[in-house]
């Protein structure tokens, strides 16, 4: 198994999902996982930069995948977003854009090689699902989770490509390693909305909710996500978004590493669920 | 102040919200009327000014050229399908018309290839003109957004096409039809084109002479009316899906329009002019684009043999369309292909070629051969056979200068129309120029015309929409009927056209087609579909269609039979000579009230260009 | 092996099941199964096909969920997708309104194309009688866009639209504005930049559906953001939405090269909502921020290398 990666923690990780952070720190360990933060990582551009200047996000990407490079490690994100930014980036660059881009690197003396894999935490998880199983100290039997994608995860295929985009299983996968229960859940490839919160509030609203919804009627316990920027959504929202649907219905969203980390035995301060906004402690 | 906030609305304020708009959204014009049309009236059917029929490159471009004529006008694209969905979107290799005169080429050499092409069946004048009108269009594409491959000097790229002197065949990579339907389609709505989608025209009615409009049936909710309009052009395609199973046309080519001028006594010209792909896809009919022979594909019988050689070995697989099909026919026929009956075939081979080549220059075709035949050409030989690929003949038209049919108010463009260009054998490049430069003219004429007509009494159109609405409760409204009795009568006519009037015609087998032609009519009349609901019958349209293709087949065979010679597409295996003295001559078929068809001849227009023996 | 559809009458939706042989199919296409089943079994069944070689667009449906354009999809690549699954649910697209069974109505896509203005007006020294000049790379560059057959596999998956039709537009629409707006023998891309700008450009939700079910591999959630730039580069920069773009962009470039939320947040909604810096006291307490970050935050390792490097792509790309 590659147990040591360059971490990319992405914005998120470091101020508004600091949980996100502290359990995965705390679950990394336990599984034999080295991540050594990239120096000097700039952020990856989030799904927006490229509406002001594709090129700049490109160059910046470029540079934080040197840098990773510079470490003679593969990457590993926890954030979807940086992930598809970065593996984007990162097939841009080895398909064309490599001599290009480099030229603009070199003003900082720096180098594109393209030696670095970009991953992610789910995939690193769902490829060692049977270290994860020897590894569980409390199964988390009888939890019924609804797991939750995320757009960047999964799509676009030809970008993330390490499953399937419609039929994706690596997410239930880890999650019945764990010894929870995986319920049908109809919107599981659904978008949260988050990209969109100010500009089409109204119907990221809507999306929240349904989301929320849809796992309370598969009589899913809480909600689990790979990727920050869903859980934020799905969590910090969920009240404004039930307002609007005036659905009373309320669901403790987890992230990936919290959950995996309750099944570790870690304890929930560990794990940050006094973070969550709506209650996960009694998860823990 | 912080105090007024609870931890939730900080995070929000906070939290990472990327997305982001906001640009109001006022000022946003309210959505279109949810009816196309232009003034409803009580049945819920347009009447308008200008009526076009086929929504393919001719009926696009007929509707921005009446618009532009006479912007008072409305104007109206009827189609039964969404627009884009047509035959045009098809083609691959390119659109015919000279705009770079710099290597010798000229109108003249365009006509005069046309000519020839057509094996001399062709109005020698239009050809002239229509030589004239294609370069023009190729400029004024270019101009309306068409984006056309490029040459070194930022000009419209062009390449070969067969039987041409020059290279003149412009194009758009291997999309060309793609590319210039969707340059239609923006243009028709830059200029305030309306559509009336998901409708199908039943019949047309001609009365004391004149066009009136048209019976349409709303697909979605099965409603019948009658639609009057000043004037009305019928662009709706070809009819080789005579052949079924073996065309490279879609679904919809059903020659609707053909079979509706049938009808109301209007001529059918040249019906049995109909082109024969020589590689279409085995399975279902699909073009494999000759392009795959020019990038060096070998065609092999079942002995493993280069078999051109027997027949054209200085050209071998470049040998032109109509001799390549017929060789093809020939190694079936004498037992060297593979397969049986409908299902027989020889191979393709660009294996040689090797993957780097095939996925660089042929990655469609390759596509191609995955989804019908389940297979790699990078790895084997794709099977194989001819496939109807155009129609020459079409509803009779009087000259080019108008596109007018002779009744007035019905005007006619595109493969649906034949004015004569093509004669016995369209060119490579020919038919998209054929829908752009017919479809304007037809365009501009029926809004002259229509400025200054009147509507129509409407009452033959009434009397023809009563017989519809009884006609789809007969059909329907017993819900009886076998799901598969007119699904495989329509296979059955494609095979049986197929056989006997297809690369090969004899008169015994046209003889025979005509026994098999009453066989099917009889049975056609007798089938009834399981399916009462009126909302978006499809079974009910196939069978209209199914109809119409009836109708253009015995049309098609009342030419092939009369027409005692081989020229172009026609090949008369007892006829081996094309017969100038007897058969420079248009077939014009027309049908009678009683549905009894009639043949009639008209001469050829012979110009410039000496009528000489058709050799490459 | 079974086929769920889901049919509409014109009154009423349900669902029919049709059993079929797996070997009748599995050298087929998704549309030819669909053929296959109207012709031997029901012939009440309704879809829309034409070309059956994908380049007309009329045959998109949706299995268990996801959009197909049926004739470019072969039976054995649905059996792989979903492990060899014995039951298909296929559905009419979504995003659309349902006119009977797998039929949709394309009419309202077509009045939204129209509102872009998809038609090229062409600079002023060209001309209808002598053409236009373009050269190759002008034409690569907007060529994959024009691959575009309107199938609608795209807008079928939308998150946005699926939310709310009312503010946004099918994504192809915004493709075929791109693709005219980045014309080089566009006059004024403007004239289709604005309308993509005031039906709801900015709207798009980022799910990547569009470019992941596109057929012919466009992604039309690159040509948004490409319109996007497009319409601030011409000064189309006001509202929320381009002030958020810029402020990330701020961030990464004249500040510390990390995103800083509050400032984000005070920029994308401006002085109206500076309330909400107020916020910054909870946030800390909050425990969720470090708050040096909040003022300006440490800037990142090698931040003047970056700038240099982003200077360097600027001022190549102006060249």
């Amino acid at each position: 198994m590659q147990n040591e990666f360059a971490f990319f923690p992405g914005c998120v990780l470091t101020q508004a999902a600091i949980e996100a952070k502290m359990s995965l720190e705390a679950i990394a360990p336990i599984l034999g996982i080295k991540l050594k933060e990239i120096n000097g990582w700039s952020c990856c551009g989030a799904s927006q930069a490229q509406d002001v200047d594709p090129v700049a996000t490109l160059v910046a990407n470029a540079r934080n995948l040197a840098l990773a490079e510079q470490m003679k490690l593969p990457v590993l994100t926890t954030c979807s977003t940086c992930l598809l930014m970065l593996r984007r980036a990162k097939a841009q660059l080895d398909h064309g854009e490599k001599e290009r881009i480099n030229t603009f690197l070199a003003k900082g003396n720096m180098n594109y090689k393209g030696t670095s894999e970009v991953t992610s935490l789910l995939w690193v998880l769902a490829q060692n699902a049977d270290l994860i199983k020897s590894k569980v100290k409390k199964p988390l039997t009888g939890l019924k989770v609804a797991v939750f994608y995320g757009c960047h995860s999964v799509r676009p295929e030809k970008d993330l490509g390490f499953e399937s985009s419609v039929n994706p299983t690596s997410f239930e996968t880890v999650v019945k390693a764990l010894g929870a229960e995986v319920v049908p859940f109809a919107k599981r490839l659904d978008c949260c909305g988050f990209h969109a919160v100010y500009p089409a509030e109204k119907s990221v609203m809507k999306m929240t909710s349904s989301i929320v919804n849809s796992a309370a009627e598969s009589q899913a316990d809480c909600v689990v996500t790979p990727c920050p920027l869903c859980q934020m959504q799905l969590d910090i929202y969920q009240d404004d978004a039930q307002d609007t649907t005036k659905s009373k219905t309320r669901v403790p969203v987890l992230h990936l590493s919290q959950l995996v980390g309750l099944a570790l035995g870690v304890s929930a301060k560990k794990l940050g669920l006094d973070y969550n906004v709506i209650d996960a402690n009694k998860l823990g | 102040m912080s105090e007024q906030f609870t931890r939730r609305e900080f995070l929000q304020s906070a939290c990472i919200t990327m997305g982001a708009l906001a640009v109001s959204t006022t000022g946003v014009e309210k959505a279109f009327a949810a009816s196309s049309t232009s003034t409803p009236n009580s049945s819920g059917m347009p009447t308008c000014d200008v009526l076009i029929i086929g929504s393919g490159a001719a009926g696009l471009r007929a509707a921005v050229a009446a618009r532009k004529k006479n912007p008072n006008l409305s104007v109206v694209v009827v189609s039964k399908v969404m627009p884009t969905r047509s035959a045009t979107t098809m083609a691959e290799g390119g659109i015919n018309g000279v705009i770079d005169f710099s290597e010798g080429d000229s109108f003249e050499l365009h006509a005069k290839d046309t000519v020839k092409g057509g094996d001399f069946l062709v109005d020698q004048d239009t050809a002239m003109k229509f030589a004239t009108y294609a370069g023009a269009a190729i400029h004024e594409l270019d101009y309306i957004g068409m984006p056309f491959s490029r040459d070194s000097k930022g000009n419209v790229d062009k390449r070969y096409a067969g039987g041409a002197s020059k290279i003149r065949c412009n194009f758009a990579e291997d999309k060309t039809g793609h590319i210039l339907t969707h340059t239609c389609l923006d243009d028709a709505l830059k200029n305030g084109v309306k559509f009336l989608m998901d409708h199908h025209m039943l019949d047309l009615s001609i009365e004391n002479g004149h066009c009136e409009g048209v019976v349409l049936r709303n697909i979605r909710t099965g409603d019948i009316a009658p639609v009057r309009a000043k004037s009305v052009v019928l662009a709706t395609g070809g009819y080789t899906r005579v052949f079924w199973n073996r065309t490279s046309t879609p679904y919809i080519a059903t020659g609707d329009g053909a079979a509706a001028a049938l009808r109301a006594g209007l001529i059918f010209k040249d019906p049995e002019m109909l082109q024969f792909h020589p590689t279409g896809v085995c399975h279902g009919g699909t073009l494999i684009t000759e392009a795959a022979r020019g990038e060096g594909g070998i065609l092999l019988n079942n002995l493993g043999e280069r078999f051109m050689k027997r027949y054209v070995p200085n050209k071998m697989e470049l040998a032109p369309r109509d001799i390549v099909a017929r060789s093809i026919e020939t190694e079936i026929r004498e037992g060297r292909g593979y397969g049986h009956d409908m299902e027989a075939y020889v191979l393709l081979d660009v294996t040689h070629l090797g993957k780097e080549k095939i996925m660089k220059n042929l990655p469609q075709i390759r596509h191609i051969g995955m989804l019908f035949e389940n297979m790699d050409l990078v790895e084997k030989p794709i099977a194989i056979r001819p496939t109807a690929h155009y129609s020459m003949g079409g509803i009779h038209v009087t000259s080019l200068d108008t596109m007018a049919t002779p009744a007035p108010g019905l005007f006619a463009a595109g493969e649906a129309a034949c004015v004569s260009i093509h004669g016995a054998n369209r060119l490579g490049g020919n038919s998209l120029c054929d829908a752009t430069v017919t479809g304007k003219i037809a365009g501009i004429n029926a809004a002259e015309y229509a400025a200054k007509a009147g509507f129509g009494a409407g009452k033959r159109l009434n009397d023809l929409t009563l017989k519809w609405t009884s006609h789809f409760k007969e059909i329907t409204g017993s819900g009886k009927g076998n799901v598969n009795d007119m699904y495989a009568l329509r296979e059955e006519l494609g095979a049986a056209n197929w056989y006997n009037m297809g690369i090969f015609r004899t008169e015994s087998k046209l003889l025979a087609l005509a026994d098999k032609h009453a066989e099917f009519q009889a049975r056609y009349d007798a089938i009834r579909i399981p399916n009462t609901n009126p909302v978006f019958n499809t079974a009910y349209t196939e069978y209209v269609e199914l109809g119409n293709l009836l109708l253009a087949s015995r049309a098609a065979l009342m030419g092939a039979t009369a027409r005692k010679e081989s020229r172009g597409s026609h090949f008369r295996e007892d006829y081996l000579k094309r017969d100038d003295a007897n058969f420079l001559k248009h077939s014009m078929v027309t049908m009678d009230e009683k549905g009894q068809m009639h043949l009639d001849w008209k001469d050829v227009v012979v110009g410039q260009f000496k009528i000489e023996e058709r050799k490459y | 092996m079974k086929f769920i559809i889901d049919r509409f009458d014109g009154k009423k939706n349900y669902q029919q099941t049709y059993t079929v042989e797996k070997k009748d199919i599995e050298a087929l296409t998704l549309l030819g199964t669909l053929l296959f089943i109207k012709q031997h079994q029901d012939i009440t069944l309704n879809f829309t096909a034409s070309c059956r070689m994908a380049i007309c667009g009329a045959c998109g449906v949706r299995v268990n969920g996801h959009s197909y354009l049926g004739c470019d999809t072969k039976m054995t690549e649905l059996f792989e997708a979903y492990k060899d699954a014995d039951t298909f649910r296929i559905s009419p697209l979504a995003n659309y309104t349902v006119i009977s069974d797998l039929a949709v109505d394309w009419e309202p896509a077509i009045e939204n194309l129209r509102k872009i203005k998809p038609g090229l007006v062409a600079k002023d020294k060209f001309s209808e009688k002598e053409g236009c000049v373009q050269n190759q790379e002008e034409y690569d560059r907007i060529v994959k866009q024009w691959d575009c057959v309107l199938c609608g596999c795209c807008a079928s998956e939308c998150n946005k639209l699926s939310a709310d039709r009312s503010d946004y537009m099918e994504p192809f629409v915004y493709t075929q504005a791109w693709r005219v707006a980045n014309d080089s023998r566009s006059k004024d891309p403007m004239i289709h930049v604005k309308p993509a700008v005031l039906n709801g450009l900015w709207n798009c939700v980022h799910c990547h559906e569009c470019s992941n079910r596109c057929p012919k591999h466009i992604s039309s959630a690159d040509d948004i953001a490409g319109l996007r730039a497009l319409a601030m580069k011409k000064g189309l920069n006001s509202g929320v939405g381009p002030a958020h773009a810029k402020s990330f962009y701020t961030d990464l470039v004249e500040d510390s090269g990390r995103l800083n939320e509050i400032r984000l947040a005070l920029r994308t909604e401006g002085v109206s909502t500076a309330l909400r810096a107020g916020t910054a006291i909870t946030l800390m307490r909050a425990g969720k921020m470090n708050p040096l970050e909040i003022f300006g935050g440490h800037t990142i390792e090698g931040h003047k290398d970056l700038v240099k490097m982003i200077e360097a792509a600027k001022a190549a790309n102006k060249e």
